[in-house]
């Protein structure tokens, strides 16, 4: 019997697509990605929920993909829900979602080999959940193909999951009883994340330096405690790295 | 109307912090900038994850609950790195701590 071949077709911003392989990859990463939409959902619910008392949810529900965050659209939920104005709502936003340029930055150099036009399409997924999983594969190897497909089956998965729990939580209501504890998932998945690269000391630094300032700055205005925790990971992680040397 | 600014100027603003660092990619090297650009990410994914852990405690979840089913979590990824497993071990604790006590 012959043997089915298959040639590479044109997928426009995903480049030349050898579809088997690109099938198995976006599955992988879409099996990835699974565990991690046991917390994703039930935040969903949740930001769904704090739509409910806007007057026209239509841009709060766009806003599920435009802005794709969970953080910065909860707040910006409750912000338009308690009636604060236009500039102290974007503000908000723009503040919690300048860590999205710090994840972009750091795939940047590990997406090189990857066509400019996927790179611009698959940044405006880059979240907590694709940059992590989209780091890790990146860091393991293989073809580009394969890193490319990869990073596109989770971050499809991690949409569709999104914007369901959204939509479900503003029609049926995003309660989750605390008991279920399904919230842990997210930092659970991140934890997978973060722990196996806790090698170095550098790293370890960075993530203690980060992880404190992160809890005494909590209380900051418009979660800009985040960006000084980022500052202060990565001063320290500059120092004791020039001080190893 | 409100509703209808804020997605647009906050999206736009999101869209930027997501583009640029792609847009000016060539200028990065792999080098020191690379390292800092590294650094940056595991600090605010370090951040965010105790972000969340914290605001889960401040909230509806037992504090107590939350940092054995994190320790739990923790350990499993430093044996394993496997990710289902660090989430199944995690939430594990957690339910097995809401039966017991």
């Amino acid at each position: 019997m012959a043997a089915v071949t298959t040639a590479p077709v044109d997928g426009g911003a995903f480049g030349r697509i050898d579809a088997p392989s690109a099938a198995r990859a976006g599955a992988a990463g879409a099996l990835a990605m699974l565990p991690m939409l046991a917390g994703v959902v039930p935040f969903g619910l949740l930001v769904g929920a704090s739509i409910a008392p806007v007057d026209d949810p239509v841009p709060s529900l766009l806003a599920a993909l435009v802005i794709f965050g969970g953080s910065a659209q909860l707040a910006a939920n409750q912000l338009l829900a308690d009636g604060a104005g236009l500039v102290v709502t974007v503000l908000t936003v723009l503040v919690i979602n300048a860590r999205l340029a710090v994840y972009s930055g750091a795939l940047a150099p590990l997406w090189r080999d990857h066509s400019r036009r996927f790179r611009l399409a698959a940044a405006l997924f880059v979240v907590e959940p694709t940059y992590a999983l989209g780091r890790a594969r990146a860091l393991e190897g293989g073809t580009e193909i394969e890193r490319r497909w990869h990073y596109v089956g989770a971050a499809v998965l991690l949409a569709a999951g999104w914007v369901t729990a959204i939509v479900a939580g503003l029609t049926i209501g995003g309660h989750v009883g605390p008991e279920v504890g399904l919230e842990l998932g997210v930092p659970l998945s991140l934890l997978a994340m973060i722990v196996p690269e806790l090698r170095a000391r550098p790293t370890c630094a960075v993530a203690l330096a980060s992880a404190v300032t992160a809890v005494l700055l909590r209380g900051l205005p418009m979660g800009s405690g985040l960006l000084a925790a980022v500052a202060a990971g990565v001063l320290t992680g500059r120092a004791v790295g020039r001080w190893s040397r | 109307m409100t509703g209808w600014w804020v997605l647009l100027l906050a999206g736009l603003g999101s869209a930027a912090f997501r583009l640029a660092p792609q847009l000016m990619a060539a200028r990065t090297d792999d080098g020191t900038g690379g390292a800092v650009l590294g650094d940056a990410g595991t600090a605010a994914l370090v951040a965010m994850t105790v972000g969340s852990v914290v605001g889960l405690a401040e909230g509806s979840l037992p504090l107590f609950s939350v940092l054995v089913a994190l320790a739990a979590g923790a350990l499993v990824a430093h044996r394993t790195g496997h990710l289902l497993a660090t989430v199944g071990s995690g939430l594990g604790a957690f339910w097995l701590l809401g039966i017991v006590v």
